[in-house]
């Protein structure tokens, strides 16, 4: 058995906690109690039962997880196919126990202790640190067990071995009535086993119920629960659920190698290697993601079935992030493998994804993948998401007696610096690239600021997996601009109003001071950090040359760039 | 440019979470704008309005009333109240939809009417129908993108009609559309929509700007639509404003961006010239009294008050008490307030009737009036208490008395009937504003900006690690303690947004007992809300603001102790024949003072704690006034304000009385020199600084208001300069200066702490004379006080008092009281078994009293407990009368058959066959303490004493006799752990053995050291050096040691 194994899984499937002062809560609410704490805690004077607070204040690098029936259940059946790899009858007991049958084991080991040794051996490279007991029969052994260590009951020791076993080690639950035994019993004075035995099994049935009936049997080591083994499993799973959503492939790969270093370890085990894989993520939102991965040529090979996985991923990722991992491996046996004499040598369909993958390689994990629009006001703020062909966009019904002109915008990102000249800061002349007018009309300025967070929140201190302004991929591309009637107006600005408006801007607000720019745009900083987020003054223009662009100010720099031409 | 702007449209902090600048913020900057009117409409409310009415009567601007409606589309319509009339209709209207029932007629379960549902806070909405029934007169202001108008516009249908409807409803000259200009291309586009609909209709058109902060809030304004969004700056997109322009304007910033539209610059003006209502003029009328034929308010209120004074003075009362009430009753008739003093005393005679006791407190205690009609128990006459500072005819505002009440329903009832007498909307609950507190912020803020749910949790905790910190320490300081990169550019950036949203308005809650009353129905003066409480109303101002707008507020206030008082009255009398008056109580009872002076004050009321008891043999209380002076030493105005050594010091005659200034030798004569009450400090003010009453007043007001400090602030700087001018500088004005600004924190007035002394001396007279009375008492009102039921049992048996256990043939619910040897003893109640229900424990006292239990089966066929419980009682002891020993009635009682319904109930099991061994002595201690918290049996220290005297550990008696400066051990049960903020980190650990309590202090540093023994253990011992001081005795604590025992120990009780 693995003790404390709800702590014991958690570490399993996140190593970096081994060392941690790690408890388990089914909230994380102060208030909230500690189910189940470890070793490390545990010396500090950390208890279950106790309250987060309670143990923050005993320590404050306490790490307070919620329990991982995921865990549990990955946990548990490594250890099962761990046992089964020494004895075929196995009998799964509650999560973190497995009674294994010794008949017949003596003629291939040497003994008891060469065999719990094996035992333990074979626990333990499925990531886990048992306990064992051998004895006459299952809950005899599994009190051997709770004691720690390896233990051998001798037949006809029995009594003595139980007599001074403290209650407590028989971690009682709910008696028949619902009551805490093991609180219900102190309270009668019983300490040991041994006082229990000494009851009359037929009083304590009156007042506990059968639960109590077997507790005296246990205590007389009188209990004879027949071995039932369990079906040897056909399919191997390991699954985990991540505290924080993934969101990003390479940390999911991460958390899958481990996944799949621990299913090959268990194959090996048992003496197979990994067929077809099917993945199937929990994501944000209750939905759910599945994928089944083909291995042509199954093997144990954790670096090859990764990249597999990986490829198939990066091909049609998951939608969102993921918080929960199942990785389910039909086992195989082992064979030679042998290819096709009659077959040109051609690369596997699946190799288009690993040549993404090595595109990706190149540019840079960031700048592989398709561009789609952010929830921003800045008009050019888009996303990197992973590559996949967007389908054709439908065809609007009723497009022919819609009878609506719509204003196109070719907008240019990134967006080209320009020379504009002012007077009283109203834009009159336009000179850049291709570009050399007077203006003759303008809409604006409107301003768009905002995002002064960047720099000082999370998401800005990740790596830019999403950055927009920072793509450096130049893209030209037709946008629909949002406002239809908006191109028609331009020329309607009065000059009175944009001298009116023009005024506004070298006075700018307080907030704009803290947003980064002041008075003279200058750069500002905010409490030592540098600048971030963006004040621009968007315009539309409409040049001499016939030509209708919008053009922006911005405040941050003080330049001017061209940001698209209406077409 | 036109400079004719007014703006119109303004939303404060108090659209919670849709504007970021407070009112005062708001009225400030439109004041430095050069405006000379402003609106501020709050969303579905009123809340804002009076913080805003008198920021900007201070500012010298006009405040317009209006309001940001929701309709039941979610659309919104801004409204404008132009004069008193139209006010009223908005208040009504938006209480009718705070109000609205949304169960009509609904049943519950068992056929009764369900109580009302109400929408929940930020639901209600708003009707047309409404509209149509209290909008005519308001003028509404349909413009901006949440407009109903707009939203039509946005959706391309056709809003004509609802034009024309609106337009019916306001009345055509209050219709109008406004135009905003946030530099935003979409809103451009509406305003275009919205001109031409406007010009179509005939609609005229007004500028406004939507304002959503002062200024320089835009970031907090991002931070707050987070918050309410429920997400993160990252996530929030263009859920947040497309830039910063919803900021004041001024005049001429509008007046450029509407150069195109001067009409609509114009207009704003004329509307505002319209609007002539302001908050003062509401029409708030106090209910009056119903006077008997022939009589007037006044007439009556004398008639009253003598005919209570002869009771009062019982027939001794003199030419100054005479004059006095006489000055008093002038005053009053002059002030016009007979009436209110008819109404309070109303109330106080309701209590009278129905068994209640009541006691002002307050300033209401400086007023002889008060004394005689029975509203406080303090004779202002004889304690020579300042009357103007309850009432002054200089101030001529409505004074404030609070009534102390039992906790729970006695209070209850009373606030009942004060809603029965004044009708459902004629008496509300006062609101309380709950603003963001340091660690709520830092929870906000921190998800606002990203933090992982790990990250805030401990960020938020810092605050609550170091629990001593005062108000110097910032939030800066405590990231540094706790470890974290406080220049980091996030935190750095959540300290900025955290220190800005703390003065921001979180949501409103209910005070704990103010109430307001008015003539006619307070829905005309304020809007009203339902309270979370079923049956509470709570209107939407706090009591500050009703205070300011003249609306009569009285406290009704829950007090324990008052209600120990009050039950242990009828046991004194049932057993011990005697009739306790508390008010004609003997005055100077020398064994009381004489237990005082030992500082034996475990239980009494306000000078239990380990503060005070180490006082009270240095203050060695000799009469009444003493008392008054005790209770208001120990607060942390005086402690912070280093008031209390120079006291003692003057008291004990170790240093002269001095005077920081031969002025002042009148004001503090009576506490030696030394301010120690807020009476005092305002004629400091009043004698040194030159300040009017009004001044001094709004000094006082400053004092206790939660938005001290820039008041404080500003008052500070008036009252040197009044010195400077009175030729008072330098170190004594500095004195002056620390002893008026310490007291805003807690200062005591000296009538409140003369109301409080008198229920602290009635505690202290019924501990010493009638103990096993007064521990009944309070054993049945706890939790009140400072201490454990369990150290209130044993103090007890110290003092004599039997406690006599739980026994289900002798227990009641409640602990009473029975006479043993011919004495009263305390009999504990079975309300103190862990686990049983109250039901049961009262069928226990209804079965026995139709005829005692001859059996648990008996018991259980008869009561029907539940296994948990009947175990529970067993455990307890509770079945010893049947002569079962705990664990043979435990094995008894497991094997009782429950269903009452079984042919088996009732049936006895046979008891002869119990294989359990006895319960020993301490395990039948520790039992004690599992199952009922406390022991009536051998203290848990007794069993341990053996070894203890073995190792020389010292007992807390012991300690008393040993020397001063020698080196101690002791050890005990800790009874209370404290870490007071003024304490600058010390820890004060309270022991309990059998002989009493032992008090040890414990440095910060040491405290760090051993942080986890000191916090957990449940039974210490300590050593150290011993200081014995005035008769206080304390170990200065150096090392520690936990002693461990198999079983619970009694819990502490945690000040940190």
């Amino acid at each position: 058995m693995v003790a404390d194994f709800s702590i014991a899984a958690i570490v399993r499937s996140n190593p970096a906690l081994a060392d941690k002062v790690l408890a388990i809560s089914r909230s994380l609410a102060p208030h909230a109690d500690l189910d189940a704490v470890s070793m490390r805690a545990r010396e500090l004077g950390i208890r279950p039962g106790m309250t987060i607070a309670q143990a923050r204040a005993i320590s404050s690098d306490l790490v307070v997880v919620h329990r991982s029936p995921a865990a549990e259940s990955s946990a548990h059946s490594a250890l099962l196919d761990a046992v089964e790899s020494v004895s075929p009858v196995v009998e799964s007991g509650a999560p973190g126990c497995a009674w294994v049958d010794l008949a017949g084991l003596h003629r291939i080991y040497n003994g008891e202790e060469e065999i719990t040794a094996e035992l333990l051996r074979c626990v333990r490279r499925v990531g886990m640190e048992p306990a064992a007991g051998v004895a006459a029969n299952k809950e005899l052994a599994h009190l051997a067990a709770r004691c720690g260590g390896v233990r051998v009951i001798e037949a006809g020791r029995e009594r003595e071995f139980l007599n001074w076993l403290p209650l407590d080690i028989l971690g009682l639950g709910k008696s028949d009535r619902g009551d805490d035994l093991e609180t219900t019993l102190a309270r009668w004075g019983m300490r040991r086993l041994g006082e229990l035995a000494r009851l009359n099994p037929d009083a304590v049935g009156t007042r506990l119920g059968r639960r109590g009936v077997e507790l005296v049997r246990l205590a007389r080591g009188g209990s004879h629960a027949p071995m039932m083994p369990r079906r040897r499993a056909e399919l191997f799973a390991e699954s985990i659920e991540l505290e924080y959503g993934i969101e990003l492939l390479e940390p999911l790969a991460f958390v899958m190698r481990a996944m799949l270093e621990r299913l090959a370890e268990r194959l090996s085990l048992r003496g197979m290697v990994a067929g077809d894989i099917t993945l199937a993520f929990g994501m944000s939102g209750h939905r759910s993601f599945n994928r089944r991965v083909e291995v042509a040529a199954p093997s144990n090979d954790v670096r090859a079935i990764l990249t597999l996985v990986n490829l198939s991923l990066e091909a049609s990722p998951p939608e969102a992030a993921v918080e929960s991992i199942r990785i389910e491996i039909a086992p195989r046996v082992p064979r030679p493998a042998q290819t096709d004499m009659f077959l040109p040598p051609a690369p596997p369909p699946d190799k288009l994804q690993t040549t993404i993958a090595r595109l990706s390689a190149l540019c840079g994990p960031g700048n592989v993948g398709m561009l789609s629009a952010e929830n921003s006001h800045r008009p050019e703020a888009t996303r990197l998401d992973a590559f996949s062909p967007p389908s054709p966009p439908p065809i609007p019904e009723n497009t022919l007696v819609k009878n609506v002109t719509q204003l196109v915008i070719r907008a240019i990102r990134p967006a080209r610096e320009i020379e504009v000249m002012c007077t009283r800061e109203i834009p009159e002349f336009v000179r850049g690239e291709n570009l050399g007018a007077r203006v003759i009309s303008i809409a604006g300025p409107w301003r768009r600021d905002g995002e002064w967070w960047l720099g000082f929140t999370a998401k800005a201190n990740a790596p830019a997996n999403s950055s927009d302004n920072t793509n450096p991929a130049p893209k030209h591309g037709l946008e629909l601009h949002d406002g239809r009637m908006f191109g028609a107006h331009p020329r309607q600005v009065s000059a009175e109003n944009l001298k009116a408006l023009s005024s506004l801007m070298p006075a700018p607000s307080p907030t704009q001071h803290l947003n980064g720019a002041n008075g003279n745009g200058a750069r500002t900083e905010i409490n030592g950090a540098n600048k971030c987020g963006f004040i621009r003054d968007y315009y539309e223009l409409a040049l001499e040359d016939g030509g209708v662009y919008r053009v922006f100010r911005d405040a941050n720099s003080h330049k001017w760039f061209l940001d698209g031409a209406y077409d | 440019m036109n400079t004719d702007y007014i703006e119109l449209r303004a939303r404060s902090a108090f659209s919670f979470l849709e504007g970021a600048s407070t009112p005062e913020d708001l009225a400030a900057r439109a004041a430095e704008l050069g405006y000379g009117a402003m609106a501020l409409g709050d969303r579905d409310g009123l809340y804002g309005a009076p913080r805003f009415y008198a920021a900007a009567k201070s500012a010298g601007i006009r405040q317009i009333v209006g309001a940001e409606l929701t309709l039941d589309d979610d659309s919104r319509l801004y409204v404008l109240a132009p004069d008193r009339k139209r006010y009223q209709n908005l208040c009504r209207m938006i209480t009718n939809s705070k109000m609205r029932v949304l169960n009509p007629g609904a049943r519950a379960r068992d056929g009764s009417i369900a109580a009302p549902v109400y929408p929940a806070k930020g639901e209600s909405r708003i009707t047309l129908d409404e509209l149509e029934r209290y909008g005519r007169g308001l003028i509404c202001l349909a413009g901006g993108v949440m407009s109903p108008l707009s939203r039509m516009l946005v959706r391309g249908e056709d809003p004509r009609e609802l034009c024309r409807r609106l337009g019916s409803i306001f009345g055509a000259n209050n219709f109008y559309i406004d135009l905003q200009r946030h530099l935003d291309a979409g809103e451009e586009r509406l305003n275009r929509k919205l001109a031409a609909l406007a010009g179509a209709a005939r609609i005229p058109i007004v500028a406004t700007n939507d304002v959503c902060h002062g200024g320089s809030d835009r970031r907090l304004l991002d931070v707050l639509t987070c918050i309410r969004l429920k997400t993160t700056l990252e996530e929030a997109g263009r859920a947040l404003w497309i830039n910063s322009q919803r900021h004041l304007k001024s005049p001429a910033e509008m007046g450029a961006l509407f150069r195109d539209i001067p009409t609509a610059v114009t207009a704003s003006r004329a509307i505002s010239e319209r609007c002539n209502f302001q908050l003062c003029d509401m029409g708030y009328r106090f209910p009056d009294y119903p006077l008997p034929p022939n009589e007037t308010p006044d007439s009556y209120l004398r008639i009253l008050t003598y005919a209570g004074a002869r009771e009062r003075w019982r027939g001794a009362m003199d030419d100054r008490t005479r004059h006095q009430l006489e000055h008093e009753l002038g005053i009053i008739e002059r002030l016009k307030l007979a009436g209110y003093f008819l109404i309070v005393w109303d109330i106080v005679q309701f209590c009278r009737e129905n068994r209640i006791m009541v006691q002002g407190r307050g300033s209401a205690a400086n007023s002889a009036v008060c004394y005689a009609l029975g509203i406080t128990a303090v004779d202002a006459v004889k304690m020579e208490l300042l009357f103007e500072r309850f009432l002054s005819e200089e101030r001529g505002e409505w004074p404030d008395i609070d009534l102390d009440l039992p906790s729970r329903d006695d209070r209850e009832m009373a606030i009942q009937y004060v809603y029965r007498r004044y009708g459902e909307r004629g008496a509300a609950m006062t609101a309380n504003v709950i603003t963001y507190r340091t660690r709520s912020a830092v929870r906000e803020v921190g998800k606002t900006l990203g933090f992982s749910p790990d990250q805030v949790d401990r960020l938020a905790k810092l605050n609550q690690v170091y629990e001593f910190r005062d108000h110097h320490d910032d939030l800066v300081a405590l990231l540094k303690r706790g470890g974290v990169d406080a220049e980091a550019p996030r935190i750095m950036m959540m300290v900025e947004l955290v220190r800005k949203i703390q003065s921001v308005p979180r949501h409103l809650g209910q005070h704990s007992g103010g109430m307001v009353i008015a003539a006619q129905p307070l829905d005309e003066i304020v809007p009203l809300e339902p309270a979370a409480m079923p049956g509470r109303v709570v209107v939407q101002w706090d009591k500050d603001d009703c205070a300011d707008l003249g609306i009569i507020k009285i406290d009704l206030l829950g007090l324990g102790m008052l209600a120990a008082l009050k039950d242990a009255i009828p046991l004194i009398r049932a057993h011990e024949g005697v009739e306790i008056d508390l008010a004609h109580l003997p005055a100077d009872d020398l064994d009381v003072y004489a237990m005082l002076r030992r500082a034996d004050t475990v239980g009494v009321f306000q000078i239990e704690s380990r503060a005070q008891m180490a006082t009270l043999p240095r203050m060695k209380p000799a009469r009444f006034y003493d008392l008054v002076v005790e209770v208001a030493i120990i607060r942390p105005g005086p402690i912070v304000g280093k008031m209390v050594h120079p006291y003692l010091d003057r008291r004990n005659k170790r240093a002269p009385v001095e005077y920081p200034h031969p002025s002042l030798e009148p004001i503090l004569k009576r506490t030696l020199g030394v301010p120690l009450f807020q009476e005092q400090l305002l004629r400091m003010a009043m004698t040194v600084a030159g300040f009017s009453g009004g001044e001094a007043e709004e000094l006082r007001r400053a004092m206790g208001f939660k938005r001290s400090a820039e008041r404080m602030e500003k008052i500070e700087t008036r009252l040197r300069a009044g010195m400077f001018r009175n030729g008072l500088q330098g170190s004594v004005a500095d004195d002056i200066v620390r002893s008026i600004t310490s007291f805003a924190l807690y200062g005591f007035p000296e009538s409140h702490a003369a109301s409080f002394a008198l229920i602290a001396y009635a505690s202290a007279y019924l501990k010493y004379h009638h103990p096993a009375a007064f521990l009944a008492a309070m054993l049945n009102c706890y939790p009140l006080g400072f201490y454990h039921p369990s150290t209130l049992v044993k103090d007890a048996a110290r003092h004599g008092v039997v406690v006599l256990p739980i026994d289900v043939m002798r227990s009641n619910w409640k602990c009473t009281i029975e006479i043993v040897d011919g004495r009263p003893a305390t009999r504990m109640g079975l309300r103190y078994v862990t686990g049983l229900h109250e039901e049961i424990g009262l069928r226990i006292e209804s079965e026995r009293a139709r005829r005692q239990f001859d059996s648990i089966a008996d018991l259980t066929a008869r009561v029907g407990p539940n296994r948990r419980e009947i175990d529970a009682l067993a455990y307890a002891g509770a079945f010893a009368a049947f002569g079962l020993e705990r664990r043979n009635a435990m094995w008894n009682a497991a094997a009782v058959e429950r269903d009452p319904k079984s042919l088996l109930a009732g049936v006895k099991p046979r008891e002869n066959e119990v294989p359990l061994e006895s319960m020993s002595p301490i395990d039948e201690t520790l039992a004690d303490y599992a199952a009922t918290g406390l022991t009536t049996g051998p203290h848990l220290m007794t069993y341990l004493r053996a070894d203890l005297d073995a190792r020389g550990i010292l007992s807390a008696d012991a300690l008393t006799r040993a020397k001063h400066q020698s080196w101690v051990k002791t050890a005990g049960v800790v009874i209370v752990r404290q870490r007071p903020g003024t304490a600058k980190g010390f820890l004060f650990i309270t022991l309990e053995d059998e002989t009493g309590i032992a008090n040890l202090i414990v440095t910060p540093d040491l405290f760090q050291q051993n942080r986890l023994l000191l916090r957990s253990a449940g039974i210490l011992l300590a050593e150290g050096v011993l200081q014995q001081v005035d008769g206080v005795t304390a170990i200065r604590a150096r090392r520690f040691e936990e002693i461990k025992i198999p079983g619970t120990v009694p819990p502490s009780h945690d000040f940190h």
